[in-house]
């Protein structure tokens, strides 16, 4: 898995440092994304899809590889998404 | 404060209500919560619906917040597809659309607003864009036609426009202001981006209103304008705000005034009862006014601080900082801060003729930094606007003294 920040579409929510300390940060003046990490290792690459997920202006891109650990895509987000669409006990 | 055994019901499943149960557990929560979102989708981005999704640039693998099996490995009941219809206050319950009834420790509204038709629906080529299906059908509509109309030249309307000129459509804007974003940032920073984008061919008609359709077979040919130009005109976005849902607040007899009241501690009239994000109505402590915010920051700070609130960090009012974004071909917009009664502008310019922030204050007192292409001015005015910091005079600001 390969990291690449798009600073240019950046606007400094902070979500990516927040949730992935070890792998963004914030630059200190324009609150901007700075990569700490362009290969994250195994076991931080979930934290790494979370970062590209929950940023609001899709400033982090994800590069699969071969030899990745396994995440889910669309499909299976939606899929299960219908499963998960029943109604809980009172 | 809640105990290990109760439930907490959100209802709506946008960027506030899955920000409060994201924060529900990392604040230590371990009884129920169950989120019921109307969409028939898990949580999902709405900004970029309107820049990258719709402009066909290719995206993120997904607009997700997560996937949906991570709900049930938080716990968390995610009910994508119903909708709340009732509040019973005495006992303490939710009914939804489906029957389904839901009892609740606390309740958290989470509603969000609905955009402000003025059509019939049933008139073919008019679109309007709130959600991922509505952004869907309108990125179909777009690589059929070769021009769009977009009624509205706010943020939304503006976002559009440039999303389908990179789509190679001719786009003319209709706005009934003299100046675009009138209502959302200062007149030099509207001026630029009317310009900015004139200068790319996009079309902006300012003063204009749309007096009436015209349309064959229920199908949309022309617009008539209220200066007298009719403009053939087969797909039209309206983009001219929006409405927040708060009837179920209404009819469960909580305090509503244009969206659901609630006090500094994001409390409705009903104190196991919480509101937050675009659906609620706030007392801002920059300025003490009821105010309700529709962002990005608001629904996530407001959710985080909700969830801190009822696992008991009990002891602090809402205070964040608001900010907002908006990005538009080559402009990054960033404002820090609430502009409403600034009297007061100073202008720092940066490198280029497209960098620059305007300092809005009301008397000598910073109300908000609106930048364009300047994050650094943007992150200093969060600063600055932070309970407790010191805001720079406009003398200050004038003389580049920080």
């Amino acid at each position: 898995m390969k990291i690449v920040v798009h600073v240019d579409k950046c606007i400094a929510a902070g979500h990516c440092a927040k949730v992935a300390p070890q792998l963004f940060a914030q630059d200190e003046d324009s609150g901007l994304v700075v990569r700490l990490k362009e290969s994250p290792a195994p076991d931080e690459q979930a934290l790494a899809e979370r970062a590209a997920r929950l940023c609001p202006a899709l400033a982090i891109e994800i590069i699969a590889e071969e030899g990745d650990t396994a995440t889910e895509g669309d499909a299976a987000t939606r899929d299960a998404g219908q499963q998960q669409a029943v109604a809980p006990g009172p | 404060m809640l105990k290990a055994r109760d439930q907490v019901v959100v209802v709506g499943a946008g960027q506030a209500g899955y920000s409060v149960v994201t924060s529900l557990r990392t604040n230590g929560f371990d009884g129920r919560i169950v989120l019921v979102g109307n969409e028939g989708e898990p949580p999902y981005q709405r900004p970029p619906l309107s820049k990258a999704f719709l402009s066909g640039e290719p995206a993120a693998p997904s607009l997700h917040f997560q996937p949906a099996a991570e709900f049930a490995a938080m716990d968390i009941d995610l009910i994508a597809g119903d909708a709340a219809v009732e509040i019973d206050r005495q006992a303490n319950r939710i009914v939804l659309a489906s029957g389904v009834e839901l009892t609740y420790a606390h309740l958290v509204l989470a509603t969000g607003t609905r955009n402000r038709r003025l059509f019939d629906p049933a008139i073919a080529g008019i679109f309007s864009l709130r959600s991922l299906a509505d952004a869907e059908a309108i990125k179909a509509a777009f690589a059929e036609t070769d021009a769009v109309v977009i009624l509205g030249g706010g943020f939304l309307g503006l976002e559009i426009a440039v999303a389908a000129q990179a789509r190679g459509l001719r786009v003319h804007v209709l706005e009934a202001e003299a100046l675009p974003l009138s209502r959302n940032v200062s007149p030099v920073i509207s001026a630029h981006i009317l310009a900015s984008h004139r200068a790319r061919g996009i079309e902006i008609s300012l003063g204009v209103r749309l007096r009436d359709l015209r349309t064959s077979n229920n199908r949309l040919e022309a617009v008539e304008l209220d200066d007298g130009r009719v403009l053939a005109c087969h797909t039209l976005v309206t983009s001219v705000g929006v409405v927040p849902n708060d009837e179920i607040a209404v009819a469960a007899g909580l305090a509503v005034t244009n969206g659901i009241v609630v006090n500094e501690r994001l409390e409705t009239s009903d104190a196991r009862i919480s509101a937050i994000g675009d659906c609620a109505r706030f007392p801002h402590w920059m300025s003490g006014q009821m105010v309700r915010l529709e962002s990005v920051q608001n629904a996530v700070d407001q959710g985080e601080w909700l969830g801190a609130r009822l696992c008991g960090d009990d002891c602090l009012t809402y205070a964040a900082v608001p900010w907002f974004w908006s990005d538009q071909g080559g402009i990054r917009l960033q404002i820090a801060g609430l502009r409403a009664g600034a009297d007061r502008f100073v202008i720092r310019g940066g490198a280029t003729e497209n960098s620059f922030s305007a300092f809005c204050f009301k008397g000598d007192r910073l109300a908000c930094i609106e930048s364009v292409n300047m994050p650094g001015h943007h992150m200093k005015g969060r600063r600055f606007l932070a309970v407790g910091a010191r805001a720079p005079t406009p003398e200050e600001v004038e003389a580049g003294a920080f």
